[in-house]
């Protein structure tokens, strides 16, 4: 998403919400039609289970169906619901045992070629991406495939933009020995 | 680790960021959560709302009745104090219990000091 698409998708995003708030629920289809596959996407990274990403999203879609004015006012629309998305995970696993970390055994060691399919590398990079303390990981996904910039970053996790910038080296410097096989794969190919 | 390798390592992660695939009903459990959520709130607030009306009727029913109750009470010692006021004065019924006593008393104080002045008079009769 290059950064005509992000002003694009924000713009939508406002307009979205602002209907939500005029019109009432009526206009929740269209935010959701709209922020549905990122935030759920946002918080399987979080949550491990696709299961438990749906279950936190709705919740977030709740919240704001509840208050949609809090949305149509924030600075940051986009920044302000991914903050209610993670909100909702961590009340969820502070509720339960995640079952991401009953079902994702350490596989990663075993993938001999990881770069066989397309599919695999994702589930291969989506583990290594698991397998990292969720502070790291939710700044990798926030970075890499929200394109957020620290400061964005830094107010959607309430932190100050270093401790986010710190977060984000310690991350990819954790996930070197994971993507190895990978990056000599593509690096030598 | 330098700039390089990782801007290398984030081009390796970003296509694994796919958008995952949704179930086909997810799109209206959600709505209807939100629908259910907002009707259910909308039914809260109806709830307090008319408890608060009821709760704030009774309070002021409640404040009404005690103040009539008191005006009438008022009224009532008015009417008799009016009543006793129109009344002729009686000794009896107008002295009480303690102003007899004092009374009393000072009989026996009068009568003690006819005694004291009645041997004061035998006793200088006896002088003289």
């Amino acid at each position: 998403m290059d950064t005509n698409e992000r002003g694009i998708f924000y713009a939508r995003l406002r307009s979205c919400a602002g209907a939500l708030d005029r019109e009432g629920i009526g206009a929740l289809g269209r935010l959701f039609d709209l922020t549905a596959h990122r935030g759920v996407r946002f918080a399987l990274a979080l949550v491990g289970h696709p299961d438990d990403a749906e279950d936190a999203f709705q919740a977030a879609m709740v919240r704001i169906a509840l208050h949609p004015q809090r949305l149509a006012t924030a600075d940051h629309p986009w920044a302000y619901l991914l903050r209610i998305v993670r909100n909702e995970v961590l009340t969820m696993l502070r509720h339960r045992r995640p079952r991401a970390q009953l079902s994702f055994p350490d596989e990663i060691e075993a993938a001999d070629n990881p770069l066989e399919d397309e599919d695999e590398t994702r589930r291969y990079i989506q583990r290594a991406l698991r397998r990292l303390p969720s502070e790291q990981a939710e700044v990798v996904v926030l970075k890499i495939w929200e394109e957020m910039t620290f400061a964005e970053i830094a107010e959607v996790l309430g932190e100050s933009p270093n401790t986010i910038a710190s977060r984000y080296r310690y991350a990819l410097h954790k996930l070197t020995r994971p993507l190895k096989p990978l990056f000599d794969e593509v690096r030598y190919e | 680790m330098n700039d390089e390798d990782l801007l290398f390592e984030e081009s390796l992660i970003r296509p694994a960021g796919r958008y995952p695939t949704l179930p086909s009903a997810f799109r209206d459990r959600v709505v209807h959560a939100a629908v259910r959520a907002s009707r259910e709130r909308t039914r809260r607030r109806r709830i307090w709302l008319v408890g608060s009306v009821l709760l704030l009727l009774s309070l002021v029913g409640g404040q009404a009745l005690s103040n009539f109750a008191k005006a009438r009470r008022s009224e009532d010692l008015a009417s008799q104090n009016r009543a006793e006021a129109s009344k002729p004065f009686e000794k009896s019924e107008s002295a009480g219990p303690e102003r007899m006593a004092a009374l009393g008393n000072s009989d026996r104080f009068l009568t003690e000091i006819h005694k004291q002045l009645l041997k004061r008079k035998e006793v200088f009769l006896g002088i003289f």
